[in-house]
Order: C-alpha cells, then sequence, then structure tokens
C-alpha cells in the first residue's frame, strides 16, 4: 500500500510544485528595456503599446519580441497590448497583407533577446522586471 | 431546399495543390539574406463553402447548393528588401471566382526614407476602407464575408499611382496620415454587371487614430469616372439633337464619385465592437446615392471569438427628368418610353441583413468559422440578388457559410 501510494503523493507535491511556479512566473513583473544611450526615455504605456503594434512614437527604436506562448509575451500581451495571440496574429496579417507593417524579429528565449538589444543600439523589449540587465540596456516603462 | 452538391472550385485544383506546395517550401526555405537585401516569401489561403436556402435566386454566387468556388483564394506576396530603405513586393493572387481576375494584386516599390514616413509607387488595393485593402486575407477579420452593403460597393479594386503616408506618435495616441493619387483603367462590377471604366484624377485621404483601445479610421475618397456604355451614349446624343438637354445631361456617363467614410472600433480583450458609416455620391446616372452601415459586437473567449454584426444600407438614383412632354406626338412619346425604360433597368440594392458568426484560432496561423446571415431586401429591387424567378422571390434568404482560414 505504502508503495502504491508513494508515486501518488510524489505526484501531488510536484504539480502543486509546478503551479506555484507558475503562478508566481504569471504574476511577475515585466519591465520593457531599451538600447538607448538616453537614460531620459522614458515611454507611456500607449506609446509601448503602439511601439509593439509597429507604430513609430518619435524615437528611433528598433522591437524584438518571444515567440506566441512564452509567459512573458502573454503577460505583456494581456497587460499593455489588450489583446489575446490570435487577435495580434490577425493584426499581424492585415498589416502585412495591406504593406503597412512588419511584425518585429522574435527570439526564442529571454537570454538570447538580451544579447540582441545589448549588441544593438535601439533595440528595445520587455523582460522579467529581475532580469539583470548590462550596463547599455535600461528601463523606459515599467508595467 | 433541394441541395446538390456542387465542387465546381477545383477544376483547378492541381494549380493550387502546386501552388501551395511551392509557397510552403518557399516560406521555409526562400528566406535568402545577404547583408543588405533579404527576400521573404508569405501568404494567405482560404477556402470557403457556402449555400442559400432560396431557389429564385443567388447572393454572392452562392444559390441553393453547396458552392466552394465564390470566395476560395490562394495569395502569395514577395517582399524583396532591397536595402534599408528600399523595398519592392509583389502580390499573386489565384482566385475561384468567376468575378475576380487572378494575376497581380499588387506590385509596388517601397520608400522609407525614416520610421515614420513612407512612400509608395505601383499597383495598389484602394483603401476606401478598414478592411477594403486586406479582403483577401479572411484571416485578418472575424466575418467569412465583411458586410455587403459597405464591402460590395461601387467601386475600384485598385489604382497604379502613389501613396505617402506620414505617422505621428504622441504619449496619448497615435495617428497616422495617408495620401494617394492614381488612376483605374478596367472593368468594374455595379452590383452584379461588369462594365468597363477609366478614372483619372483618384485620390483619397486617409486618417487613422489610435488610442489605447478606441481606433477611430476616416477617409475621403474622389474619382473622375468614365463608364463605358456606348449604347446610353448615343441615346443621350440623340435626346440633346431633339433639344432635351436637361434628359440627355441626366444620361450622363462621365461624372465625379465622391465617397466618404468614418470607422470606429473598441477592442478590449475579451470582447469588441466595430462600425462602419459609409457615403457614397456621384454624378453620373449610374452611380445611386448610397449611405451603408454596419455595427458588431464581438465577444472572446480564446480560442473562440461569437459575433453578431447588423448591416444596412440606402441606395437611390437619380430622378428621371420630366422634360418629355407625353401625348403631343407618337415620336415624342416614343422617346419619352425609351428615356423612362433606361430609369426603370436601374437596379436599386437596398438590404438588411443580420450576421452571426464564431471563429476558432485552433492554430497561431489557422482559423475555422462558421457564419450565418439573414439577408432581407426591398421588393421589387434587386438587393444584391442575381434574381432569377422575380415573381416567386420574396428577397429574404439565409446564408450559411464555413470557411478554413490561413495564414503562412
Amino acid at each position: 500500500m505504502k508503495s502504491l501510494l508513494l508515486p501518488f503523493i510524489a505526484g501531488i507535491s510536484l504539480n502543486v510544485g509546478i503551479s506555484t511556479k507558475a503562478e508566481s512566473a504569471k504574476t511577475a513583473e515585466l519591465v520593457v528595456v531599451a538600447n538607448v544611450q538616453n537614460d531620459s526615455i522614458s515611454l507611456t504605456k500607449q506609446q509601448v503599446k503602439s511601439l509593439f503594434m509597429g507604430s513609430s512614437v518619435g524615437f528611433d527604436l528598433k522591437v524584438a519580441t518571444l515567440p506566441p506562448n512564452h509567459l512573458a509575451r502573454v503577460t505583456f500581451n494581456t497587460k499593455v497590448i489588450g489583446l489575446t495571440e490570435a487577435r495580434i496574429q490577425s493584426y499581424w496579417a492585415q498589416m502585412r497583407f495591406s504593406g503597412r507593417k512588419t511584425e518585429p524579429l522574435k527570439f526564442s528565449s529571454e537570454a538570447e533577446l538580451l544579447d540582441f538589444v545589448s549588441a544593438n543600439k535601439g533595440a528595445v523589449t520587455y523582460l522579467p522586471a529581475s532580469t539583470v540587465l548590462p550596463e547599455n540596456v535600461s528601463v523606459v516603462f515599467t508595467l | 431546399m433541394n441541395a446538390k452538391f456542387r465542387v465546381n472550385l477545383f477544376a483547378n485544383a492541381p494549380q493550387i495543390a502546386l501552388a501551395v506546395s511551392l509557397s510552403t517550401i518557399f516560406a521555409s526555405s526562400v528566406k535568402a539574406e545577404t547583408s543588405q537585401s533579404s527576400l521573404s516569401v508569405s501568404g494567405f489561403s482560404r477556402v470557403v463553402a457556402g449555400i442559400l436556402d432560396d431557389e429564385n435566386a443567388s447572393f454572392e454566387g452562392y444559390d441553393n447548393s453547396v458552392s466552394f468556388g465564390e470566395r476560395s483564394l490562394l495569395g502569395v506576396q514577395i517582399d524583396a528588401h532591397l536595402n534599408e530603405h528600399f523595398s519592392v513586393t509583389s502580390q499573386l493572387l489565384y482566385h475561384s471566382s468567376d468575378q475576380r481576375d487572378s494575376g497581380i494584386e499588387w506590385l509596388y516599390l517601397t520608400y522609407r526614407p525614416s520610421k515614420s514616413v513612407r512612400f509608395k509607387a505601383g499597383r495598389m488595393r484602394t483603401p476606401f476602407f478598414s478592411y477594403s485593402d486586406v479582403l483577401d486575407v479572411g484571416f485578418a477579420y472575424p466575418w467569412i464575408s465583411p458586410p455587403q452593403q459597405v464591402y460590395n460597393a461601387y467601386l475600384f479594386d485598385y489604382y497604379d499611382g502613389l501613396s505617402a503616408s506620414y505617422e505621428i506618435g504622441g504619449a496619448g495616441v497615435t495617428m497616422d496620415i495617408e495620401g494617394y493619387v492614381g488612376e483605374f483603367n478596367d472593368s468594374f462590377f455595379i452590383g452584379n454587371d461588369e462594365v468597363n471604366a477609366n478614372t483619372d484624377d483618384y485620390r483619397g485621404v486617409i486618417v487613422n487614430i489610435r488610442g489605447e483601445k478606441l481606433h477611430a479610421r476616416l477617409s475621403t475618397h474622389r474619382a473622375s469616372v468614365d463608364v463605358d456604355l456606348p449604347e446610353l451614349d448615343q441615346f443621350a446624343t440623340i435626346l440633346r439633337q431633339a433639344n432635351f438637354p436637361l434628359s440627355a445631361n441626366s444620361l450622363a456617363t462621365t461624372g465625379d464619385i465622391k465617397v466618404e467614410q468614418v470607422g470606429l472600433n473598441y477592442d478590449d480583450l475579451n470582447y469588441f465592437f466595430k462600425t462602419e458609416l459609409i457615403k457614397i455620391a456621384g454624378s453620373s446616372l449610374i452611380v445611386p446615392e448610397i449611405s451603408s452601415y454596419y455595427f458588431t459586437a464581438g465577444y472572446i473567449s480564446h480560442p473562440f471569438t461569437f459575433h453578431a454584426t447588423y448591416a444596412t444600407n440606402t441606395s437611390d438614383f437619380a430622378e428621371p427628368s420630366n422634360e418629355i412632354r407625353r401625348g403631343v406626338i407618337p415620336e415624342l412619346d416614343l422617346l419619352a418610353e425609351n428615356y423612362d425604360a433606361v430609369f426603370n433597368s436601374l437596379a436599386n440594392d437596398t438590404l438588411e441583413s443580420l450576421t452571426l458568426g464564431v471563429r476558432w484560432d485552433f492554430k497561431l496561423s489557422m482559423a475555422l468559422k462558421l457564419e450565418y446571415t439573414h439577408l432581407k431586401g426591398e421588393q421589387g429591387e434587386r438587393s444584391f440578388f442575381e434574381i432569377s424567378n422575380d415573381s416567386a422571390f420574396d428577397r429574404r434568404a439565409n446564408l450559411v457559410q464555413v470557411a478554413w482560414e490561413w495564414v503562412f
């Protein structure tokens, strides 16, 4: 009986562990960071939304993002863009095939994204607030 | 309802299959890049089936047998980025409908001197209304058929010309303004009738204002149109020679068309509202004065979107002149009779509709849609239908469509 129960109990605790981790990541704060010389650049929520939807907001910034279904992207979509991923994809289809805007660059992990941002002047992205940023990358908006 | 199953789309199935597989190969492998230039291939496809529950008329090509051939299509877009500022875009379309030509739909050069300024030159789709330039990309909107009262208007699909746009980003709103000039020399559809037209002095301005959840689009368009209807021109000449200038002028096949549009969108995470109001006015005989609008409400429970749309329009042709006096001599009566016959032949398209639909985004780049539309036209009018049995048709019908949408 004991041997039968053990894996079951272990399974429960594992599940709890995963869901707790997911919960904490879900509620984790995100920051929008950019490789900009000028530390005084600070964006409003609307400017961040416009920027990630392909609009120009007056600064010479190049947007980079994470792939769909990445937790940070889901949080960003919900809190800043205010649209589900499906509707964002629909929006980009409209923009691309009407020749207006093209979707931002996508990187598969947060580490790759940070490498790109720190190596390219004007690059901008969102990352968990706990990310240790290189010197040339600064926070331009806190969610 | 005597429903027969008819597959008339894929008489050209081998070409579509080849194009799909080629484009898939392209999409996955052709992204040739050098340090300066790059080439990317993308595209969209839709397979739409529909049926109308009435045997006395058809609507947008749909009758009382299942048809795949009215809206199914495949589009491939090639973007060649020449350098940081210049790119060339071409969109090729294979369309299954008899009313649409397959071939090069867009071909233009883009010059972007800065992030907020864009110039384009070449052949482009006319951006009359919110979805006019992406009507073929079903993935871009919630419906299978965008409201016909607005999107089946008396207009031209594309123009050859120039466009310029400028974007201003503020702390609270983003605004962009776009202007274009060009010409159009091709046939177009007036309701269900195809006519040849030349337009020059074709121009428009579009302003988009985007806030956090609200998006407004305002546009105005003008064109001088010369429609090729030689028989009507000959009859107008006869009237003029008989000293009936008002009657002759009322048959003008040349004149201006003005189009005005206001669109409003409200987008929240779980719901949205959309409305568009349009007004079309023309100074030639064949262009009626049209006012149309639709209102859409949608609810999103990911991956499903449920939506409802009410759409309606009014459409009125100019009144005939009463210049020719009847009952004086038989020759004049005959002239008046022929003159009246021209006006009586003008088919009016007034329609009210209610659409209920669901979209299922089952994959990131694919969606399935189901849509039901109740159509209620006006007695004695055409109401966008192609009527085969006039006396038996009560101008009411139900249209059911299913669609598979894909972008790649």
